[in-house]
């Protein structure tokens, strides 16, 4: 067992949890010309919509950093996405964000392709209107809004192959 | 005890209310610290005196009706005084509450303040929607006029003090509160966030200027205008950068094609006083300090690091710094 429970054990973890506390505030940001050096190694286009398999995979830099999360939130409704997305992403003018159902596909490097230069049917384009770390923590955001959703062929087995690829509406 | 964050330098009606009640607790409490300080003294005394007799144990023992007596009236005259000075705080505090309340009166003008992490956004209400003024990080108000301040906030909860002028009033999201102010010695104060809301409680700041009346009524009419295209080539590039990049997306600047909401307005920002609210004074040095690293500054605000070249930068800080 711990010494938490003594005086000097309950000290002991008071002040490991100030420290810990001490460095969730300091945010490590990578610097910014890193992450336009990440996004330039992608294609920007590709022919058919939703390609994963030729993407070289880049992985979000803040993906389950809840303080860039949490900025991502914020964005989320200051660029307006809930507009069209819904506030939780449940879906409007856009498609829900809070299903495992995507057009475009849902690794984080798609998601900010998505954000950043936009989406025929609609999606504007955000490059030049927000930074690159604020696509970022916007992609990181997105992906949490699925994280309870259930997997798309758990649904499938669920429902039965119904509205697959109309994107109109609220979640069902 | 002067000072343009004080409240023992009072320069409006609640504020000269507060410094009064200030004053009157510490008069009190200065009374009764002597109070008690000379009852220590005395028993003190008097264990001394016990403790010369020959066989204290037997002195401590016996016993005496008579100091029994005296010792209960003396604990009665501490409690009836202790009930006493309670009422009387309680009565000067109520007193204090309602100089501040009856400092409404109709038709007054009402100024929006509005908490966000970590500034002020200030709207100088109107009931024509066009004159509405939309600014921030600094309050305006005309000496000898009571104004309503309806205080508001966009994420958590704030808190308004302007210790000079009045007391704290929260701000609250999703409901409205209202504090009643009148300034009535022109000159410039300091309110600060007065609740804990995140990292940058601290530099969460603002100027409260107090004009003499007319002054007042000038400086609104000048805000209400939009900015005038710049002169200058520079910073005309400035203001193309800022239309092109993220700022305005964040920004708005009346007249332009900046509408963004997120951020602090800056129509008119060459005439505000600070740079992010109220930390740094604004000069064009510390304006380029903020832009090229406005994390460094304030580690966790909301306003992100966005890359510039060197001549969009300066360009930038000319067109800003041109906007009076
Ligand atoms: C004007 C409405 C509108 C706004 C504002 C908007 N979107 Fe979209 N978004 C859409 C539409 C419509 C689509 C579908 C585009 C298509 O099918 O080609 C879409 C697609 C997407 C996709 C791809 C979804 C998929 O299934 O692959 C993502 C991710 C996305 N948007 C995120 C965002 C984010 C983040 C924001 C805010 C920065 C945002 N959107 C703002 C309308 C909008
Ligand atoms: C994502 C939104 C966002 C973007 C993009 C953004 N800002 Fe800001 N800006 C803010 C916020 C939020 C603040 C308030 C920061 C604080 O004081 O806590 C701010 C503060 C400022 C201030 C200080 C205002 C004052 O009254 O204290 C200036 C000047 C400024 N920004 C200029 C710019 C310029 C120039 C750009 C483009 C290079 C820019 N901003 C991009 C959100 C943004
Ligand atoms: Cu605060």
């Amino acid at each position: 067992m711990t010494t938490s429970g003594t005086p000097r054990g309950m000290l002991f973890s008071a002040a490991l949890l100030f420290v810990a506390a001490c460095q969730r505030e300091a945010p490590a940001l990578p610097e910014t010309n890193e992450l336009a050096e990440r996004q330039s190694k992608w294609r920007t286009s590709t022919l058919e919509a939703g390609t994963t398999t030729r993407l070289e995979i880049t992985p979000n830099p803040y993906e389950g950093d809840v303080r860039e999360i949490a900025e991502g939130q914020r964005l989320y409704s200051w660029m307006n996405c809930a507009g069209c997305h819904g506030t939780l992403g449940g879906g409007g003018i856009g498609p829900p964000l809070a299903d495992r159902d995507w057009i475009y596909g849902g690794e984080s490097m798609q998601i900010y392709q998505s954000i950043m230069q936009g989406r025929p049917n609609g999606m504007p384009v955000y490059e030049g209107k927000i930074t690159v770390q604020s696509a970022w923590q916007l992609a990181a955001y997105v992906r949490t809004l699925s994280a309870d959703a259930p997997s798309a062929e758990a649904e499938a087995t669920q429902q039965g192959p119904t509205d697959q690829g109309t994107h109109t509406g609220g979640r069902p | 005890m002067t000072g343009w964050q004080s409240a023992l330098d009072p320069a409006g009606v609640g504020g000269s209310a507060v410094a009064a009640l200030w004053w009157a607790m510490l008069a009190m409490a200065t009374l009764v610290l002597v109070a008690v300080l000379a009852a220590l003294g005395w028993s003190l005394a008097r264990h001394l005196r016990i403790t010369a007799v020959a066989d204290p144990i037997a002195f401590a023992a016996r016993t005496d009706p008579a100091a029994d007596q005296q010792a209960t009236r003396w604990v009665g005259v501490a409690v009836i005084a202790t009930t006493a000075i309670l009422l009387v705080t309680f009565a000067l505090s109520l007193g204090t509450s309602r100089a501040a309340a009856r400092l409404a009166v109709d038709g007054a003008a009402e100024i929006e303040v509005t908490g966000v992490q970590w500034w002020w956004e200030v709207r100088y209400l109107d009931s024509l929607p066009a004159r509405i003024v939309r600014t921030a990080n600094e309050l305006h108000l005309p000496a000898g006029r009571s104004i309503r301040l309806r205080l508001r906030s966009r994420d958590v909860i704030h808190s308004f003090w302007a210790p000079n002028l009045h007391g704290k009033m929260d701000l609250i999201p999703g409901h409205d509160n209202y504090l009643w102010i009148k300034a009535e010695r022109p000159g410039t104060y300091r309110a600060q966030c007065a609740e804990f809301c995140g990292v940058q409680h601290t530099k969460m700041a603002m100027a409260v200027i107090v004009h003499a009346p007319e002054e007042y009524d000038a400086w609104l009419a000048a805000q209400r205008e939009p900015v005038r295209s710049p002169a200058d080539s520079v910073a005309l590039a400035g203001l193309r950068t800022f239309e092109a990049q993220p700022c305005a997306t964040c920004h708005s600047i009346r007249g332009t094609m900046a509408y963004g909401q997120a951020g602090p307005d800056l129509t008119h920002f060459a005439r505000r006083r600070t740079i992010a609210a109220g930390e740094r004074p604004n000069t064009p040095a510390e304006l380029t300090a903020w832009l090229l690293n406005p994390q460094g500054i304030k580690p966790g605000n909301h306003m992100p690091k966005v890359p510039l070249a060197a001549d969009e930068l300066n360009a930038l800080v000319a067109y800003l710094s041109g906007l009076r």
